[in-house]
This record gives structure tokens, sequence and C-alpha cells, in this order.
């Protein structure tokens, strides 16, 4: 503030006196008109309507006391002090900068006839006027210092707001993720149920019957051993279903690693595997794949699934074959197993994706309806598509896109 | 004396208890093997407390077969506590878990388990895997002197 205290002249100062002479004789009168002329404006008029006359009258009381105190005595701070306080309240008001200069030009129209007159053909006159625009301009050095000051508080105030709403944010950040964390827990306890506690009333139920097939199974009919058979399959089978639900469900939490593939080595890894697993007639034919960026036990997952199938549903083929191939269409690489086997109603494509979904009965294809609904949730998790064709007797080919 | 008991089966479940002792039998491992149904009789039988005050402990059973999930006293509880103590330390211990999902069975390896067997809701497969394990640590593991 001390660097808008004014550095005047002996002239300077005394042709402020002269005008503040003026000012002070009918600043009652100047402000009452200044009042009058400005009751319509839309910050200041309100302020002058709401503020009571008594107020008014102190509080102008103190101002002319203070620019007394700054231009008869030179003590300017406490002026400097109270205007630019008085400047920041209007500016937080909403009053712009520019109003300040009406108001003045206001002031200097009703102070200039009233200086011409006390001073008239003296050389005062003119020292008088120049009084009046310095002392305005120091006034308006002030004013502007204080709205500099005001956008400088709104600026903090903003970084402020700003700071309360990152921490806000963060805070619901670490509040969802508790939450996400407690539901991912309560599904990892789910999945242990199921994989945990569905199993031991299955388990009694498989071995009682097995237990009264042996030790009971020479007092029974044939009908009867076929009852036991019929509960022990069902029972394996209810257990085959929970593992695949289970790794199923998995699939949902795993992360996908992103590593290069060589899709040829990871496709003889998985026909290794479905090798020793199944014996089967297939001709399996691979052609030169690929190579894909992605997680690579998910797709070597993805492989065998989509072999075993086809090496499934082609088996009562008489000549049954599996032909893998790649190829790169619009920044995409597709994969496609396709086989001779039953093939089934494009009607129903829609259905083969989705979970314990089959279209084929037990009896024809043994299978839980897991393995594509794997495929499909691996794929999607590699931002990927799927797909099928087939025909009734005369095949299926599935895909499977990446991008490259 | 003949009549030392060689497995300890550690088993709640009275179903899976009897198809495990049923397995056992049938490979003529039956006789010397008792079934205690929660964690406390088993640590009693082992620290010969209790009803089992009769015992010394260094008489120790070559095989503890050890469910997970029991009342009062659980599995991983018994497992640390014979663990814990240098006269029973180096009992065989397998566990016996319906599931390899069971997060139970890292805890398991960190306290010196020797191995775990999923319980297979095939009854050939539960006894195969019962049968093959009463076996390899009665007949094959020699224990440690």
């Amino acid at each position: 503030m001390k660097k808008l205290i004014p550095v005047l002249s002996e002239d300077e100062k005394k042709g402020m006196i002269l005008y503040f002479t003026v000012y002070e004789k009918h600043a009652e009168e100047f402000t009452e008109k200044a009042f009058d002329r400005l009751k319509e404006h839309p910050v200041l008029g309100k302020l002058i309507r709401e503020t009571p006359d008594e107020n008014k009258k102190i509080n102008r009381a103190n101002e002319i006391q203070l620019q007394k105190d700054a231009i008869f005595e030179s003590n300017w701070l406490p002026y400097i002090e109270f205007q630019v306080k008085q400047g920041i309240a209007f500016a937080k008001l909403g009053l712009d900068f520019k109003s300040w200069f009406e108001v003045l030009s206001l002031l200097r129209g009703f102070i200039v006839p009233h200086i011409h007159r006390d001073y008239e053909n003296s050389n005062d006159f003119l020292a008088a006027l120049n009084g009046m625009n310095q002392f305005m301009e120091i006034e308006m050095g002030i004013i502007g210092e204080a709205y500099m000051c005001q956008k400088e508080e709104i600026i903090q105030e903003d970084r402020e707001k700003i700071k309360k709403l990152n921490d806000e944010l963060e805070h619901k950040v670490i509040t969802r993720t508790a939450d996400l964390e407690a539901i991912n827990k309560e599904l990892d306890a789910f999945t242990y149920t199921v994989s945990h506690d569905l199993r031991v009333p299955l388990r009694a139920v498989n071995g009682y019957a097995e237990i009264l097939n042996e030790d009971y199974g020479t007092k029974l009919d044939a009908e009867g051993k076929r009852i036991i058979q019929s509960i022990r399959y069902n029972t394996s089978r209810m257990g085959m279903l929970i593992d695949d639900l289970l790794s199923f469900s998995k699939l949902g939490k795993k992360e996908v690693k992103s590593y290069s593939i060589d899709m040829n080595e990871l496709t003889q890894v998985a026909l290794n595997e479905i090798n020793s697993l199944v014996s089967h007639a297939a001709v399996i034919k691979v052609g030169k794949l690929h190579s894909v960026t992605g997680d690579y036990s998910l797709m070597r997952q993805v492989m065998f699934n989509l072999i075993s199938n086809a090496i499934k549903y082609s088996s009562k083929n008489e000549e049954p074959c599996v032909e893998i191939e790649s190829k790169e269409k619009d920044g995409e690489i597709i994969f496609s197993i396709r086989d001779n086997g039953v093939g089934f109603d494009m009607r129903y494509v829609d259905k083969l994706y989705g979970v314990f979904q089959r279209l084929h009965s037990q009896e024809e294809f043994e299978g839980t309806g897991v393995g594509l609904a794997i495929v499909n949730r691996i794929i999607n998790k590699h931002k990927g598509r799927v797909w099928a064709e087939g025909k009734v007797n005369e095949g299926a080919t599935f895909c499977f896109s990446l991008t490259k | 004396m003949n009549n030392e008991i060689e497995i300890l089966l550690v088993e709640d479940n009275i179903s899976d208890a009897e198809m495990t002792i049923r397995a056992l039998k049938k490979n003529n491992l039956g006789h010397k093997m008792l079934h205690v149904k929660d964690g406390e009789e088993a640590l009693e039988f082992i620290f010969a407390t209790g009803k089992y005050s009769e015992r010394t402990v260094e008489n120790t059973p070559k095989v503890v077969l050890l469910d997970l999930k029991m009342p009062k006293v659980n599995g991983i509880e018994v497992l640390q506590k014979i663990r814990a103590d240098d006269r029973t330390k180096k009992i065989p211990i397998v566990v016996l878990t319906s599931s390899n999902e069971d997060p139970d069975i890292q805890e398991c390896y960190r306290l010196g388990v020797n191995s775990y067997v999923v319980k297979p809701v095939q009854f050939e497969k539960f006894i195969k895997a019962v049968s093959e394990l009463g076996l390899y640590w009665l007949l094959v593991n020699q224990p440690p002197k």
C-alpha cells in the first residue's frame, strides 16, 4: 500500500487543498445529488436505498476526515487503506471498475462550477482544478489496486474451491474403491461357498450311491442298478457344472496381461493338451497364423475350447476335419476354427455364447455349455469380437477378432 | 504296542469321514486308524491330554489327515499347534479340502503342510485319492527318525 502514497510538490499540495476546501464545503450536497443520480444503478442503487441516512452521514464524515488528513497533513496511509478496503468490498458486490470513473466524473461535474465560482479570475482557479484532477487520479490508482487485490482473492478462492472439489473427488474415489473391494470380497466368499459347500453334500450323494451299489448291488435288479448309475451320473455332472461355473466367474476378476503371442506355438500347446485328454480321429489343419497381442493363458483357453468343441461336434463324421486359420482385415486379425461336424441352425446363433446354453442334448454331445461363454468373455476382455456361422449337418465356423 | 494309531483322521463331516474310512479299509489301512470329529479332540490326541491322557506325545501317528473347515478348533489351528511343538512338528500332515479355490491352502503351505488333497465329487476318484494318500504316507514315505 505504501507504494500508493503520492509524492507531491508544494504547489501541487496547495492546489489539492484549494480543491478540497471547495469540496468539503459542499460535500453533503454533492453526495446527495450523486446518490439521486445513481439510485437506478444496478449495484450502487440498491446500496444507496438500503443504507440508513445516519450511516451515510457517518461514513461521509469519516471519509472526509481521512481525506483531510491525507491532503493537509500528508498522512495518506489511513486513507489509502480505507479506500482499498472499500474498493474490495464494492468489487465483491459486483461493481465493475468502470463505474468508479462514472462516479468520479459525476462528482467532477458537480464540483467544477463551484471551483469556478469560488476562485473566479484568480490564479487559484487553475491550481484548484489541477489539484482536483490529481486527487482523483490518486483515488483511481487506489481503487485500481483494490480491484487487483480482489482479483487475486478470487483466484485464490477459486484455487481453494478447486482443491476442495479435488479432495471431495478423491474421497469419493476412495469410498467407491472400498465399496468395490467389499463387493469383490463378498464375491470371493460366494465363490468359496459355491466351490466348497455345494460339493460336500454332492460328494455324499455320489458316495452313498456307490456304497449302495457295492454293498447291496447283489440284492438289486437291473433297474435298481440303473437308477444308482443315474444318481451317480447326475452328481458328477453337477460337480462339473460347479467347476465350470467357477472358472467362468473367476474370469471376471482376472487381469488381462498383454504380451506378443506366437499363435502357431500357442495352438500347438492347446492341441497337445487336447490330445492328452481325449482320443479323437480328427485331422487338424493349422495354417500360418498371425501373431497377436494378448494374455497367453487366456488365449490358450480360447483355442483349447474352440478346437475341442470342433473335435467334439465333428466326431460323428466319418472323416472329421478341423481347420484353423487367420487373416488380416481392416486392421484386425480374424481367427477361424472350422469343422465338418453337425453344425447348427443359424436361428439359434444368439444362444451359442450364453452360460449353460446348449444346442445339443447330453445324449448327443456331452458338455456343460460354458466353453463358448468363456471364449466370449475372454475375447471381450481383449476388446475383440466373436461370431459363428453354421448349417445343420454341414459344419460350423467359429471366429474371433483381435486388434493388431 | 501293536495297536498304536498310524492314521489320525480329523474330519467333522460324517459322510466324508465314512467314505474316507471305507477307502482306507479297502486298502487294509483301517485297523490302525482313529477318527476324531473336530480340531479340539485332534489336539487332545496329539498332545495326550483329556481323554487321551493315557497316551504319550512321542508316540506320534504316521500321518494326520486333516480337514480344514471344522467347528471349534479349525484345521489351520491344529496345524499351527502341531508344527509349533518340537515333539510333534515332524508328523506328516495332509490337508483334505473340498476345493482348490480354498484360500487356506496357501496358509497351510506356509505353516508347513506336507501335501493337500482336493476331495473329488466322484466317488471312485475320492476313494482313489484317499487310498493313494494312505498308502503313500504309510508305506512309501519314511517318517523322520
